[in-house]
């Protein structure tokens, strides 16, 4: 296996996102100053240099010496102080800090999940894997004859049925047809259209009639949210499956997502099975019955 | 287009922004040739993948359609929406919620349009910009000052707001002044995200499917008043390099005006609109007090700015019943109380309201030869949680979306009790959106509709709505078949300047036609208004609401000009209303019974639906909980056409 390829396996994300979380822990532990250094402080030149250059961005000018000193023994204080803080246990039971350093980790498994790029042949496989999810739903297009029933009142439906006579028997050419209506806020033709689609434009039951028209026939009266209507499906487009490239940005932002929960869920998986679990079932039930 | 220099190599500012960036992310990097893992950036790169659909060029109706879209939301980019809102979200969830995909937010939350976004921006606040991002950037030394730990912290008070009221933050930006020179990191750091916001509205653009302009929110906040916030939205890709933000141009918006007339040239088109005037503190429509009016900084002020966003969360901008106005149907949705005697700041002034600032835009004209508030209209709702177009009354409620609104005013609906109401007068409302009569959905028609101000703005609901004026308009034209194209050819639309009457004879004035159409989720149409406003010869001005067609067969009283009430109602324990009263579609050819060829006027419409439950009443239905007793328990949602003007024929 090529060693780029190695790059994109999962059982590789999860070995580096483990060395990772290894190198964080040991770079905590040496900047907490826990462990085996428990007793000793270290105030190293990097650490001096950080100081140092903080203090030079926020006030514009390198500290003097004097103040350097005055740095330095403030962070001597905090550390000292978080010191006490950890060994006395102040940070058990504060679920700020719980919450902080949970998604700390969290993160870090994510975030070794989300540099790797999925090739062709991952997007194919989870295109194929969740191929309905991207179904491109079935369309029609049409021409339509409004009778607005604001105007009409209850003969719209009357002037619809009359309308739908002179065209079907050929008295009023097709090309003619919008001549026999009223005029119509939207538009007389549409080109395909998905039901929701038509349903956001004429309302659920115009789109609920319109997929059950016969093509190329004119058909109604159908109701809609403004009045009547005499329709004529041109065609009807069924539904498919878009080829990958259609849909290719969408599929990429959606595998990314399913990767990074995957990840983190695997990650946490792999923690959790070290610990035992107990809840009180007992509490929970009576909790639960409580409420 | 050249890379950031910058690489976010961190663990949390990484992986909070994980779902929504990734994918584009991953995209980036096809070809898997980077010999180490790459670190992921901050923002992506554009899709590489171009829709099949967009292949064809849209077809294009000369009459035009209208598409509504959203130019108001924020993401996580934005300081207020991250720490006010809690907002985790970046602005690539933000288009594919627009867009009508179903999202999950960082928080877990899922959400999804009922009607996807024809078109939209992100508006991501410009003053905050380069710091938010430092202070997720662990590469970064201001990662670790204690300003970053209290904003990731979602510490609004800990973050002084980043000194947004003209402080420099120069712990985060390294140097003490917030210039734009190459060695401000936060200024650089802005000008690669305002890169990135490019290419976000690049890769999410599908010509005649879902239109996607580059924008941000400038966002002036001089010191003891309102703000003079406006939101910048280019026609396409011309557009000029980062210019700096509202406190680099010292909360100035003149300065704002002059850069863009000196940047964005050649092909870059640019409008500024500005927005919330009613929380302006008096200053929207002013001199902002450094600003005096001369004909020259007017005629920049009406190129830069030829909309106003009348209605958002955060309260409508129409008009205010007691301020310039006895107008009834002014009580909606207004945030503010009336100002004290000598109060200036958290309360209503009479001159921030739209229909004000166009009177007097009547007046100013008078005098300087160029009316620097001839607004057309639009609405959006100014979400924080990065999910644009969300203005149901009732999702407002389901989704329990959360809005921030920033600027230390206090939140709106955040995870609301009605005591906040109580205590604190709160709670505004979901937003509406912005119409469009544009030739196709795409970025070109879209933008010259807004540069022609053939717009109007809603409350929420997708209300139709056409608008014209001409002389001489058959009296039956808002009936007949050929109306729009006999309207269009023989006057004007929306937005338009009504030409001189052939032969210099205004006569008894234009006629004006209007057209409405329900919202097929809402409820039916009440009355169709026309609101006139006009200036006088000693620059007195006035206005007049006119009920030009009323549903239910109601006619205007000839003295009042109203309809009575047409007696719809809501059932407040369902929710339920009225369907057997009201109209699908109202329309008329009007003709004004009070013109006067002498004096300046404008006219726009109003439409306004039955009442239906306003979003409190559907959450205390959700909730089981009691009405709030100080909010109205329901609406009349609307829309509102720009409007058109009549000058007096020069003599």
């Amino acid at each position: 296996m090529h060693w780029r390829r190695l790059l994109r396996e999962p059982l590789v994300h999860f070995l580096l996102a483990g060395g990772v979380l290894f190198g964080l822990s040991a770079l905590f532990g040496q900047s907490f100053g826990v462990g085996d250094n428990s007793n000793r402080i270290e105030v190293t030149a990097d650490r001096i240099q950080q100081l140092r250059e903080t203090w030079t961005r926020q006030r514009g000018a390198p500290p003097t010496q004097r103040e350097l000193d005055s740095l330095i023994e403030d962070f001597i204080r905090e550390e000292v102080l978080y010191r006490e803080a950890i060994a006395s246990g102040l940070d058990q039971g504060d679920t700020i800090v719980r919450r902080r350093l949970a998604q700390k980790v969290e993160f870090l498994a994510q975030s070794v999940a989300s540099t790797v790029e999925p090739s062709d042949a991952e997007l194919q496989a989870f295109f194929d894997d969740n191929a309905e999810r991207y179904r491109i739903p079935e369309k029609v297009s049409f021409s339509h004859v409004y009778f607005s029933g604001s105007n009409r009142g209850a003969g719209a439906e009357a002037a619809a049925r009359d309308a739908l006579a002179r065209l079907t028997s050929g008295d009023v050419a097709t090309a003619d047809a919008a001549q026999l209506g009223d005029r119509f806020m939207l538009q007389y033709e549409y080109p395909p259209q998905s039901r929701d689609q038509v349903r956001d434009l004429f309302g659920p039951r115009f789109a609920g009639r319109l997929f059950e028209l016969p093509v190329d026939a004119w058909s109604g009266p159908v109701p809609s949210s403004y009045g009547m209507h005499v329709v004529r499906v041109r065609q009807r487009v069924p539904s498919r499956l878009p080829a990958l490239g259609e849909v290719r940005s969408q599929l990429a932002r959606d595998l990314g997502g399913e990767r990074l929960r995957s990840a983190a869920d695997a990650y946490y998986e792999g923690l959790r099975r070290r610990f035992e679990i107990v809840v009180d079932a007992d509490a929970l039930a009576g909790g639960a019955a409580g409420n | 287009m050249p890379r950031p220099p910058f690489r976010m190599k961190g663990r949390a500012g990484l992986a909070a922004r994980w779902l929504p960036l990734i994918g584009v992310g991953l995209l980036a990097a096809c070809g898997g040739s980077a010999p180490e893992a790459p670190a992921a950036e901050d923002s992506p790169p554009p899709a590489a993948a171009t829709p099949a659909a967009a292949v064809a060029e849209p077809e294009r109706n000369t009459l035009r359609n209208a598409y509504f879209g959203d130019f108001h939301v924020h993401s996580r980019w934005s300081l207020d929406s991250y720490v006010l809102g809690g907002n985790r979200d970046d602005p690539l969830l933000a288009y594919r919620f627009g867009r009508g995909e179903e999202v999950t937010k960082a928080d877990g939350t899922v959400h999804q349009l009922r009607v996807p976004l024809d078109f939209m921006a992100v508006t991501d606040h410009d003053t905050w910009l380069g710091k938010v991002h430092l202070c997720e950037d662990e590469s970064d030394p201001a990662y670790q000052t204690p300003t970053c730990e209290q904003m990731r912290a979602n510490d609004w008070f800990g973050t002084g707001a980043f000194e947004g009221r003209g402080r420099r933050s120069p712990d985060i930006c390294g140097q003490l002044e917030a210039t734009m020179d190459a060695g401000n990191k936060c200024y650089e750091r802005a000008r690669h995200l305002w890169q990135d916001i490019q290419r976000n509205a690049d890769a999410f653009y599908e010509p005649g499917v879902f239109t996607t302009f580059p924008a941000y929110e400038w966002t002036a906040t001089p010191a003891r008043y309102g703000h003079l916030h406006r939101n910048v939205i280019f026609r396409g890709d011309a557009v000029p390099e980062w210019g700096g933000g509202a406190v680099e141009m010292e909360n100035r918006p003149e300065r704002l005006w002059e850069w863009l007339e000196a940047a964005c040239t050649g092909d870059c088109q640019v409008v500024a609109i500005p927005h919330n005037p009613n929380l302006s503190g008096g200053l929207a429509f002013d001199e902002f007090g450094w600003t005096p009016f001369t004909t020259e900084m007017l005629r920049l002020r009406a190129w830069a700015e030829p909309l106003v966003e009348i209605h958002q969360i955060k309260g409508n901008s129409e008009c205010y019943r007691g301020l310039g106005t006895t107008d009834e149907d002014c009580n909606f949705e207004n945030y503010y109380p009336v100002c004290e005697p000598g109060q200036r700041s958290g309360c209503a002034h009479a001159p921030d309201f739209v229909r004000n600032a166009l009177k007097s835009g009547l007046r100013l004209e008078a005098d300087f030869g160029v009316n620097p508030f001839k607004f057309g209209f639009i609405a959006s709702p100014d979400d924080h949680q990065s999910l644009p177009g969300a203005t149901d009354e009732d999702e407002f409620t389901d989704k329990a979306v959360k809005f921030s609104t920033g600027g230390g005013l206090p939140l709106i609906g955040r995870d609301l009790g009605w005591d906040e109401k109580a205590d604190g007068g709160n709670i505004s409302n979901p937003g509406g959106l912005v119409g469009v009569w544009a030739e196709a959905n795409t970025r070109e028609s879209i933008f010259d509709a807004l540069r022609r101000r053939e717009t109007f703005g809603n409350s929420g609901t997708r209300i139709h709505l056409r608008f014209f004026a001409g002389w001489g308009y058959p009296a039956d034209l808002d009936t007949r078949r050929d109306m729009v194209e006999a309207a269009y050819a023989g006057g004007v639309p929306m937005g338009g300047d009504l030409p001189d009457p052939p032969g210099g004879e205004a006569g008894d004035g234009p006629s004006f036609v209007v057209w409405a159409m329900k919202d097929p989720y809402s409820a039916n149409l009440q009355k169709v208004q026309i609101v006139k406003g006009w200036a006088d010869a000693d620059g007195q001005t006035a206005e007049q609401v006119y009920d030009v067609a009323c549903a239910d067969g109601l006619q205007p009283d000839p003295g009042t000009h109203r309809c009575a009430d047409n007696g719809a109602q809501v059932n407040l324990s369902d929710c339920s209303y009225s369907t057997d009263l009201g109209a699908a579609e109202l329309s008329t050819t009007w003709t004004d019974p009070d013109f006067d060829p002498a004096l300046r006027a404008f006219y726009y419409v109003r439409v306004l639906e039955n009442p239906t439950c306003r979003w409190t009443t559907h959450r205390a239905l959700a909730r089981g909980v009691a009405l709030p007793p100080s909010d109205p328990p329901t609406v009349k949602e609307r829309a509102w056409s720009s409007p058109i003007w009549y000058t007096p024929a020069a003599p």
